[in-house]
Parts: C-alpha cells; sequence; structure tokens
C-alpha cells in the first residue's frame, strides 16, 4: 500500500512540475485556484482535525491576509523593499494577529460555543469590512500589482504558478512538522481530553489560543496569495460563503487524513470551475455531494481511502472488488436522474424559458440537456430521470454493503480497529 | 510523625443551601498512603475534588508543604505538585499508550510548548517514558490506542500519567472500581510500587484494597471526619463499625 502512496505523490509531483509546460492558461489558474484552497483548508484544519476545534468564521482571517498583502503590494509599488516573494507572509502575520486576539476570546469555550463566537467575531468582521469603504473599498474592492524583485518577474500566470506551488509544500512541510512535534502531541491531548491535560500540567486555554492563531496565519498566508495571484480584493471575501466553503472542503476530503483538505479543495475548486459553465445549479449538486459524503463517508474520502487501505493490507478487502463496481453504477444512475430532474424542472421554472414561450406564443421551446433536445411538456425526459433516479436507489436498498453506516457499525468497526 | 505535607484544616464546603462538608481538619503526613472511606453521600467526592482543585472550599485553608492550594485552576495545583487520577478513566482514547505517558512526562520537564525535539532532556523523557510503561507492565502494548485498551490497563496508563506529571501528591479516585479480583490485585500492587517515596491520597470503596493499602484511613460520615487511624484501628472502632462497616458490604 506504501508503494501505491509512493506512486500516487509521484504522479502528482510529476504533473504539478510539468503543468507550467503542458498546461494552458486556465488550468494553470484553476490549478493555483486549487492551491490556495488546499492551504486554507490545510490551515482550517489544524484547527479542527487536530485540535477539535469547530471555526465557522475562517473567511475573516483569509480576507484579512488577503487586504494585509494588498496594502503591502501597493506599499511595494510605491518604492517599499518588501521582497515580492515574501508576500504571503504578510497574510500570514495579519491573520496570526487578529487570530491571537480572536482565539483568545474564541477558545474560552469548546464545541457549540466556541463556533459560535468564531461565527460572531467572523460577522463583526465582515459588518466593519461593509462600513468602512475607505480602507475596504466598498463593493469595488480595491486593486494592487505585482511587483518584480530582484532578477525575479512576478508579471506571467507561471511565476505566480510557481510561487504558489513553493508556499503550498512548505506550508505542507510546517503543518506536518507541527503535527509530529511535542506541541502537536499537546494538541491532539487537547482534542481527546481538554480537562485531563490540564490536569497534567498544561495551561490549555494558552495552547489552543495559540493553535487557533497559527491556523488563522495558514488561512492569512493564503488569503496572501491570493492577493497575489488576483491582484485584488474586496468584501465578498469577509461573506459566509467562505467559511462554509472551507468546512465543506475538509469535510469531503476528510479531517482525519493529512491531505484530506486537499483533496476536498481539488474536487470543489474543480467542480466550482467546470459545472459552473455547464449548469446554473451547480451549487446544488455541491450540497448534494456533501450530504452524501456526510451521510455515507463521514470520514470523508480521504478517510474512506486510508480506511480501505487498512482493510487491504489487512486483506479483508480487495483494492476494487464488484460491490465497488456496483456501487459506481449506482451513485451514477442516481446522479443522472437527479441531473434530468433538477436541469428541467429548473430551466422551465427560469423567468428567461418563461420569456421564451410568451415570445414563442405559448409554445414550449425544447430544453437542452447532455447535447439533446428534449421536449420538457412529453413524458420522456421525467421518465428518463425517475427511472433513473430510482433504479440507482433500487441497488442501494438491494445492496447491503451500499446503506448508510449505522452507529453501531461504526461502534463494531471502531472496536474490531483495536484488536 | 514525619514532616506534614497536605494540611487541611476547618475546610467546609456548601452548594446552595446544602452543607456537604462541615469543618474537615485533615493533616497528611509526606509518605504516607491515606484512604478515604465512607458511606454514600458522606462527602468523600466532595473532599476529594476540593484536594484536587475542582472546586474551591466555602471556607477552610488546603495547605500544601505550607502553601495554600484551595481553588487554585488545574494547571497550577499540578505545577504545585498534586496530580490526581479521574474515577471514570480519562485517558486520551485515540493516542498510544506512549503518548499517553510521554504527554505528562514532558509536562513535568518544562517541555510544555516544544515545537521541536532538541536536546539530551528528550532522551530523559524517553527514558522516563519507558521506565513508567514498563512498570505498569504494558510494554507490549505501548503502540496501541489507550482507547483499545483493557478497563484495568486503562487505569494503569492513567495512574501512570498522574505519577509521571511528577507529582509529590498522588490522588487516586475509586483506582479499582469496576475491576475483577485479578485485575485489583495487579493494581494494588502496581500502585504500592508506584507511589513508593510519595505521598497518596485516595477514596476507594473496596475495603479489602483500603486495609491492604493504606498506612492511615479516614473515616467520613455525613460530611464530617468520624475517625482517622490505623487500618487495624479502624477495623476496631464501635463507631465505624455502626455508622458504616455495619451496614453491609460494599
Amino acid at each position: 500500500m506504501k508503494t501505491v502512496l509512493y506512486i500516487g505523490a509521484a504522479i502528482a509531483a510529476a504533473a504539478l512540475l510539468a503543468l507550467p509546460i503542458f498546461g494552458d492558461l486556465g488550468t494553470m489558474n484553476l490549478v493555483i485556484k486549487i492551491m490556495i484552497a488546499a492551504i486554507f483548508a490545510l490551515g482550517f484544519n489544524l484547527l479542527w482535525g487536530q485540535a477539535g476545534l469547530p471555526s465557522f468564521g475562517h473567511a475573516a482571517y483569509y480576507g484579512i491576509g488577503t487586504f494585509a498583502t494588498i496594502y503591502m503590494m501597493n506599499a511595494i509599488d510605491r518604492g517599499g523593499w518588501f521582497p515580492t516573494p515574501l508576500l504571503p507572509l504578510v497574510g500570514a502575520g495579519a491573520g496570526f494577529a487578529f487570530g491571537l486576539v480572536a482565539g483568545w476570546f474564541a477558545t474560552i469555550r469548546s464545541g457549540v460555543y466556541f463556533a459560535m463566537i468564531t461565527v460572531a467575531l467572523a460577522e463583526l468582521v465582515s459588518a466593519i469590512a461593509l462600513k468602512w469603504e475607505g480602507l475596504f473599498g466598498g463593493e469595488a474592492g480595491i486593486r494592487s500589482i505585482r511587483t518584480d524583485w530582484g532578477p525575479f518577474s512576478f508579471q506571467s500566470t507561471t511565476s505566480v504558478y510557481w510561487l504558489t506551488l513553493i508556499w503550498m509544500l512548505l506550508v505542507m512541510a510546517f503543518l506536518f512538522g507541527l503535527q509530529r512535534s511535542p506541541f502537536g502531541l499537546v494538541v491532539r491531548g487537547i482534542r481527546e481530553r481538554e480537562l485531563r491535560v490540564r490536569f497534567l500540567g498544561y495551561d490549555t486555554h494558552r495552547v489552543k489560543t495559540l493553535v487557533f492563531a497559527i491556523s488563522a496565519a495558514v488561512s492569512g498566508l493564503a488569503g496572501g496569495l491570493l492577493a497575489i495571484s488576483d491582484e485584488s480584493a474586496s468584501m465578498v471575501l469577509f461573506q459566509g460563503s467562505g467559511s462554509a466553503f472551507v468546512v465543506l472542503n475538509t469535510v469531503i476530503g476528510g479531517a482525519g487524513v493529512f491531505l484530506g483538505p486537499v483533496i476536498g479543495a481539488a474536487l470543489t475548486t474543480s467542480f466550482a470551475y467546470f459545472g459552473a459553465n455547464l449548469s446554473h445549479f451547480w451549487m446544488l449538486y455541491l450540497g448534494i455531494a456533501f450530504v452524501v459524503t456526510v451521510m455515507y463517508a463521514p470520514q470523508g474520502i480521504g478517510g474512506a481511502i486510508a480506511q480501505r487501505a487498512r482493510a487491504v493490507k489487512a486483506g479483508e478487502k480487495a483494492a476494487f472488488g464488484t460491490g465497488d463496481l456496483i456501487g459506481i453504477v449506482a451513485f451514477a444512475l442516481t446522479f443522472l436522474g437527479l441531473i434530468f430532474l433538477i436541469e428541467i424542472t429548473g430551466t422551465i421554472c427560469s423567468e428567461q424559458y418563461r420569456a421564451s414561450i410568451a415570445s414563442a406564443k405559448g409554445v414550449w421551446p425544447p430544453v437542452r440537456l447532455l447535447g439533446y433536445d428534449f421536449n420538457p411538456l412529453s413524458p420522456l425526459p421525467w421518465l428518463i430521470g425517475l427511472l433513473s433516479l430510482g433504479a440507482g436507489i433500487a441497488i442501494v436498498v438491494a445492496q447491503p454493503h451500499l446503506r448508510r453506516p449505522r452507529l453501531l457499525d461504526l461502534v463494531t468497526t471502531k472496536a474490531e480497529a483495536g484488536k | 510523625m514525619s514532616a506534614t505535607t497536605l494540611s487541611l484544616s476547618s475546610v467546609q464546603k456548601s452548594f446552595a443551601m446544602v452543607r456537604v462538608l462541615e469543618a474537615i481538619d485533615l493533616d497528611i503526613a509526606k509518605g504516607e498512603r491515606h484512604a478515604l472511606i465512607g458511606p454514600n453521600g458522606a462527602g468523600k467526592s466532595t473532599l476529594f475534588n476540593l484536594i484536587s482543585g475542582a472546586f474551591a472550599p466555602t471556607s477552610g485553608s488546603i495547605q500544601l508543604n505550607g502553601a495554600s492550594v484551595a481553588g487554585l485552576v488545574p494547571h497550577k495545583l499540578n505545577r504545585a505538585g498534586l496530580g490526581r487520577s479521574f474515577q471514570i478513566t480519562h485517558v486520551f482514547d485515540k493516542l498510544t499508550v506512549r503518548e499517553n505517558i510521554r504527554l505528562a512526562v514532558m509536562g513535568r520537564f518544562g517541555k510544555r510548548w516544544s515545537f521541536l525535539r532538541r536536546g539530551a532532556v528528550w532522551d530523559e523523557i524517553d527514558r522516563e517514558t519507558d521506565a513508567l510503561i514498563a512498570g505498569a507492565n504494558l510494554s507490549p502494548q505501548s503502540e496501541t490506542n489507550a482507547g483499545d485498551l483493557a478497563y484495568s490497563e486503562q487505569r494503569a496508563v492513567e495512574i501512570c500519567m498522574t505519577v509521571g506529571t511528577g507529582a509529590e501528591v498522588i490522588l487516586l479516585d475509586e483506582p479499582t472500581a469496576g475491576m475483577s479480583r485479578e485485575e485489583t490485585a495487579h493494581i494494588i500492587t502496581f500502585i504500592r510500587r508506584i507511589t513508593e517515596g510519595r505521598t497518596l491520597v485516595m477514596v476507594e470503596h473496596d475495603m479489602d484494597v483500603v486495609f491492604n493499602l493504606a498506612d492511615r484511613v479516614s473515616v467520613l460520615v455525613n460530611g464530617r471526619i468520624l475517625v482517622t487511624g490505623t487500618p487495624s484501628e479502624i477495623r476496631s472502632d464501635a463507631r465505624v463499625r455502626e455508622a458504616y462497616l455495619g451496614d453491609g458490604e460494599h
């Protein structure tokens, strides 16, 4: 299994190195966005996966990092001395400073109360960003430009790509080292049983505050890279969706696996990039994917892969069996059915479609789907949708191994894993 | 009697209007193994929680080596030399046995904020950790997650952690609760060995354990200390028989 991991890592590394040579500008921009989302999610997961503290307001630190970096870029542009490649550190520093203050307040409590405080703080920052137009540039935001540094030019997308890649690797190495350090052990202890850690002589509030600040710093660093890539920042960054997306990435990818958030970031960012062109309803599909992940693989995709890898190693399961094939077929059928129902319903209910009915004097124009025209008044597309969805669900119901894990299964799996 | 380590004088605790403990006076000598016993509702757990800092006394003083420790927050209390274990096992389920115990030992060596493992002190921490694991007969399971151990093994890990912080006074809350005869015998031997040269205060229901392990015993009834004495004194005390031992097996 280790070899598979190494081969996978080698392929990923080769792809990342080869991309600037073979890839087009669009793909390169996509991968830059994926890497930024990955850094953000890794920073978020330090707090959630390692310390067990679910922050639902991390967009604040990401946005603060972006704005701080934009301001520093403008300062460089006016003749400041700061080296452009180190700009993400400005974002990290701003994130750290705000994280220290916010973290001190938020980590006084744990669990839901902690989460509530993080939401409140993020809303506060968002409200301030909206009001202080002079500082945050209002709806239009503020712009800047990348300045070259010494022999290095930062005008091309390729240069931004390399810079982002290097920073992502640095962040990964840093967080991996932190996780394995003695301090990381204290943090995991707090996640397991904070009270016990206190009775072992540790001031857990200070430890949690520092972890929060480091997490905010990594988020701010991601925001800094966004500033470098986009050369702009706006208060949209502070809105709730930013905080939601990083949770989504981490849940889909898996909080319990180090690279899980990276998997999630890659999937949702790609999905947003391609899906937004294909359908108006891509957010709905993403939401469905989130719900399905939480129901069927609460440990996330990364967690499911790790679990399967352990089972394969123990000789309990094949790496890929007929059961998996049936699962994929069931998933494909269900999803195909959903696409038909969602797209046709969504299209005929849209204002634009109503207008075209009116202009065609009451005739319902065909709906184009997967390269074919369907008449929404005929039963055919609806039947395809319902039958496909029904078949997918029927397979899941008929196959015990596809049903979602029950609480009891989760408990027994845990007990068996301990043998 | 040798020097007093832990000293309680006129300690009183009320919850709302209910007075749970009144005027507790207790001196525990250095190196002594002291047991707190008493019928249910006598206030043993409350007294234990007061000593261990879970809450502050309503009035009265608790002194550790002459310095007041009443109402100190847990991490400060631990650094003052008081280590407690919990009645319900409080190990770190998803950390290995070695990680559990290292976390305790690390703090004792002042490595509470270390990002790197640099320097000779880490060899010492590793040695100490291994010695504690070996002492608890847990060497074969040192890389097992603590949550997957048998119950008595978890208790052993728990006690190792309490001792690993270097605490001078060890507080154990029902160390043999829920254990079989064999497990109990094993853990008593372990506790006796590991608390050698330290002061032990424990709450315990099992009379065999108490009479086997303790140098002195205090009997609590209705929030007061009825009598303090050696196990044989307690066994032969008429008041104790009436108040406690007489009312059946525990």
